[in-house]
Order: structure tokens, then sequence, then C-alpha cells
């Protein structure tokens, strides 16, 4: 039940180029990725961070030391771990946040509306992230340098992520590997059409077969869909762990998939491939190898 | 004649899927099984028809019939229309065994299926415990243990959840229940146990009339009480217990299937029985088929569909037979 709402929210909100412009006081406003109107009157020194992604971007836009609160869940970079924790990531606790007396809040779209409308009771800004795609990801990390006013830091990760992403669409662009990126297996659950993680595949020359069998957002897929679609890769979330992954390789439903038949099983770092942080890039690098591995 | 309704309902529970295949080479599949036919398929449609299509059935086939024959000997055991398989907390149980592995990391279906049994017939015997004074057990103690142990393990559901993190939709899909994970080997565990609960429960089929006239009667009339009382909910333990462990948690088949084929068998418990367990058989298949063509290429969870077309079904029942439902 909780998953499904989690799930249905994170369909929910559109990323759109942010927009801003500048008060009179000096202070900002800025529409958010859930399309919301947000004014940020001064220059933000404490930040208070409701996801692990979020907690990367700031670190790698040198914020990191104007955290003052993430979750249990954030523990990259590792100083992230040493960070005052405010709850789980979908349980933020609201007297720890306001008593961290933040000047803004940074959450994500799986962030419980009634915590964020709460926050904004108590006056504290806050500002809802939610990429869809890589592009999506720049978009937000350009977003954060605006509302912090370290827009010199900002343009130079965004342009340094945009110079990777292009080197990528030049390589990748000839191969059409069919990908399935397995969430998990008991149902089969993976990232078809409107997720980051599709567009990663996209990017690094793979047909992401979950957007073939019409899954939306993060979805289940059915077996028989993926026996059809014949993947030639499976990408899975390190949230399986080897036993798990031994058991795809041996399902006999499974046994005429070409990624099982030909061993092309890659495991990835679930921090790193389900987190819409600059790593992102860094999964896209990774499976762009896969890709051009598997190809050969 | 609903022998003939099941065996169409698993021609059509193997010919239905996201993934069309035409009727002739499905035929052509099966029966290749048997005598060896000219190869018109390909290996992806053959793996679909025999390792996905065929044990999901059979399993929905046993599932149904297990819990369908369990809700009838509970029913009659505790007089009780209310009654279900879960009514001894087997299914909290089950789900807490599985929670807990679970939220340990340990998720795969080596461990999952084991524990969820584990907890289903450790609920069912502590229950069955708390309901002793001195050396006979109370059916309203079992009742009201029943209930008590539930919710204590709905709450430790809820706290396993809230701390589960990113393991938490494996959790979420096992307890609203499906069939997504069918294979051979399962059904080959499933078939023994749910055909051999079925027998002992219909070879006490004549006990379980005499129980309708109340515990003391059943004794006079012969019925050792006590003993049927622990054959039977050993029975329901290890039924529900498979059902559970490899299908999660599927409501409502237990408790309305026994109400439906009641009204066509009256309450003898001899064609009730066997009834049952065709007609759960049936019911769970459609569910099944339901469940994974309603959305096309994806898997919803049965225990959804079943309490959306039991509980309306269910309350017409009850309404248009309220002066006579038990």
């Amino acid at each position: 039940m909780i998953c499904a709402v989690l799930l249905a929210t994170l369909g929910a909100g559109c990323t759109q180029l942010s927009s801003n412009q500048t008060t009179q006081s000096g202070g900002i406003t800025v529409t958010d990725d859930a399309g919301r109107t947000v004014t940020i009157a001064q220059t933000p020194n404490r930040i208070v961070s409701l996801a692990p992604s979020i907690t990367e971007d700031l670190f790698a836009l040198g914020l990191g030391d104007k955290v003052v609160g993430d979750t249990t869940y954030d523990n990259y970079p590792p100083a992230a771990v040493n960070i005052t924790k405010v709850g789980g990531f979908s349980t933020p606790n609201i007297e720890k946040i306001v008593s961290l007396k933040p000047d803004i809040v940074f959450a994500s779209s799986l962030n419980n509306d009634t915590v964020l409308s709460t926050l904004s009771g108590y006056g504290v800004p806050t500002v809802v992230l939610d990429p869809h795609s890589l592009t999506g990801i720049l978009n937000d990390l350009s977003l954060i340098g605006n509302v912090t006013a370290s827009t010199g830091n900002s343009s130079a990760l965004v342009a340094n992520l945009t110079q990777r992403l292009n080197k990528s669409n030049a390589t990748s662009n000839a191969i059409q590997t069919r990908v399935l990126y397995l969430v998990w297996n008991d149902p089969i659950m993976s990232a078809g059409a409107d997720t980051f993680e599709g567009d990663i595949i996209a990017r690094a020359g793979g047909i992401n077969v979950a957007k073939l069998a019409n899954v939306s957002g993060y979805g289940t897929m059915s077996k028989e869909s993926v026996v059809a679609l014949n993947p030639s890769v499976i990408i899975a979330n390190s949230a399986m762990n080897s036993t798990v992954i031994e058991q795809i390789k041996s399902d006999p439903a499974l046994t005429t998939v070409d990624a099982i038949k030909n061993g092309k099983v890659f495991v990835l770092n679930s921090d790193v491939i389900s987190r819409p942080g600059p790593r992102a890039f860094d999964a896209m690098d990774q499976i762009i190898e896969i890709i051009n591995q598997a190809s050969q | 004649m609903l022998a003939g309704v099941l065996f169409a309902s698993v021609v059509i529970g193997v010919a239905v899927g996201p993934v069309w295949i035409p009727p002739q080479k499905i035929a052509a599949i099966l029966t290749n099984l048997v005598v060896p036919t000219n190869r018109t398929w390909s290996d992806a449609e053959a793996i679909i028809v025999y390792q996905i299509r065929l044990p999901r059935t059979f399993m929905a086939l046993l599932v149904g019939a297990g819990l369908a024959v369990a809700g009838v000997a509970m029913q009659a055991l505790f007089k009780n229309p209310l009654a279900d398989p879960y009514v001894l907390g087997a299914s909290s149980g089950a789900g807490f065994g599985a929670a807990l592995v679970i939220s340990l990391g340990l998720v795969s279906a080596i461990f999952v299926p084991p524990a969820a049994f584990a907890g289903a017939v450790i609920a069912t015997f502590t229950v069955y415990a708390l309901s002793m004074i001195g050396p006979r057990s109370s059916v309203s103690l079992l009742l009201l243990s029943g209930i008590a142990l539930s919710t204590l393990f709905s709450a430790l559901i809820s706290y396993l959840m809230f701390v589960a993190g990113e393991n938490l939709h494996q959790l979420v899909f096992w307890l609203m229940g499906g069939l997504w994970a069918s294979r051979w080997e399962y059904v080959e565990i499933t078939f023994p146990i749910i055909l051999i609960g079925t027998i002992v429960i219909y070879a006490y089929a004549r006990d379980l009339n005499l129980m309708l006239s109340g515990e003391e009667s059943a004794q006079h009339l012969g019925v050792a009480v006590e003993n049927l009382k622990k054959i039977l909910l050993v029975t329901v333990s290890f039924v529900v217990g498979v059902a559970v462990a490899f299908c999660g948690i599927i409501g409502f088949v237990g408790l309305i299937v026994p109400h439906v084929v009641r009204t066509f068998t009256g309450p003898d418990h001899k064609a009730l029985i066997p009834a049952s367990a065709l007609f759960g058989s049936i019911l769970l298949i459609w569910a099944d088929i339901v469940a994974r063509s309603a959305i096309p290429g994806s898997e919803m969870p049965v225990g959804i569909i079943t309490a959306l077309l039991g509980a309306p079904f269910f309350m017409y029942l009850v309404w248009s037979r309220r002066k006579n439902i038990f």
C-alpha cells in the first residue's frame, strides 16, 4: 500500500526548466519541480536535505558544510553520514527539522506533502526536486545553484556533466541493445518511460524493454513480456543480493532470454543507479561500458 | 459440471496472457509434451506456455482449492460463518515470518517461503495453546486469541515495513498476494500438501456435519471432538502455510467460496468439500487471469482482484439470503 502511494507520487509532478527572478528585497522566487512557487528571502546558510540524491547534489555543488540535516539513508559522500539525521526518507521528524533552524529544506517528490505544508506553515521554505531524466538532474543542479547563490559552482558542474552527456550521445547513438533494468525480481519491477533510469539506458545506446512493455514510471512487468521482448542485457540493482541474482539466472522461465543465455547479467550499485543526483552520470558511463562490452 | 468448468478454466488460463500465442501453437506445445509433434513454435513460446502459464495456472488451482477447503473446515469447526482459513492468525503469522526475513535482507525465495510457512504454523499452534481450558480447547477462546495474535502480528508487520527501507516494495507485494513467482518446483511442494490436506478434511466430512449441531451433541453422537480439532487445525495450518508461503496473502477465497457453494450443495460436507475445492480453483484461476491481463504487460496482485470481486458478491449473498445465511 505504502509502496503504491510512493510509486504514484513518483509519477506526479514533472521536470521543468527552473525559472527564477530576483525580488526587490534581494530574495529570490523560483518554481520547483512540483510546480510550486517558492520565495527564499535571503541566501540560505542552513540547509536540510530530505533525500540522499539531494544531499549528493549539495555536496557536489560545494555546499556540504551548509547541510545541517539529512536522512538516515544518506551515506554519500562519507561526510553525509555524520550530519544530524532528521528521520527516514518518507518519514522525517518535523520537530527535528524545525529545531535545526533551516533557511531552506530541499525535498524529493517521495516526501510527504503534509510534511512540506507543515514546514511551510513554520515559515521554512521548501523546494521539491523531481528529475525524470539526466537533463532534469542538470536543471535541478542549476536550480539549487540559483537558490543558494552558488551559480558559479553549479554552472561549472552542469557544464562538465553536459559535456559527458554529449560525449555519450556521440558514442552510443549507433548501438541499439535491448536492456532490462531490474529494480526487483519478484514480481519483476522496472523503470519505464518518464524515469531517469530509462533515460540513462536510452542515452547509453540501449532500448529499455520496460518502456516497450508500456511500463511508465516504476512498475511491475510480467515475466511473459520479458521472455517475449528478450533483453540481451540485464542490469540489476544491487538491492538484489547474490542469492537473488543466482535465482534469476537459474529461473527455468528465463532460459531463452539472451542476457541469461550469454551471461550478460550485470549488477550496479543501487545507490549509484537509483539516485537522481550527479552519480547518475557515473551510472550512465557504466551502462555505456556494459552495452559496448555486451555488443562485441 | 464444476469439473468441466475447471478444465475449461485451466485451458483459458494457459491460453491467455500478455503475450499472444495462437491457440494451435499452444495445443502443439502441449501435445509435444506427450507425443513429439512437428515444431511450429519458438523456444520463447514454449517457455511461456510450459514454464510460466502452466505452473501458474496449476498453482492457482491448488491454492484456490486449498484455501476454500480450509475455509469450509474452519467455518464448521467454529460454527461461525465469518471464520476463514486465516482466522487462527495463520496469515498474519506467515506475514510476520516473511516480513522478518525480508527486513533482515534475506530477500530470496530460499528464505521467504519457509519463514512464512513457519510463521503460519507457529501462529496456529500458539492460538491453540492459548485456548486450552484444562484438557479441552474452547472455540470462543480460539477465535479471540486468533484475533489478538493477528493484531499483534499486524502491528509487528507494520513496524517492520516502517523500518524496511528499500526492501519495502518486496514486502508490500508479498502481502498483497500474487502468483507471479509460480514455478514447477513450488507446484511440486504445494501439490502433495494440499492434496493430502483436502483428503484429510474430506475424511472427516461426517464429523463436520455432526459438529454443526454443536460440540456437545457431536460428542454424544460419537465424534472425538478434541481430536478432530487438533487434526483439523494441524491440517489447515499446513495447507494455509504452504499457500501463503508461495503466493502471499490471498484474501476472501476461503471466506466466500464455502458460502457460495453451500447455497447449491446445502450443508452436507460430503458434497460441500469437493465442490468448494473445485469452485475455489476456478475462482482463483479466473482472478489470476484478470490480475495478469488487467494492465497489459504488468502484474497486479491477485489479492486485489479476489477482494474486489469477492467483497461485493459476498455482500449481495448476505443480503439476498439474510434470513438463512448459515
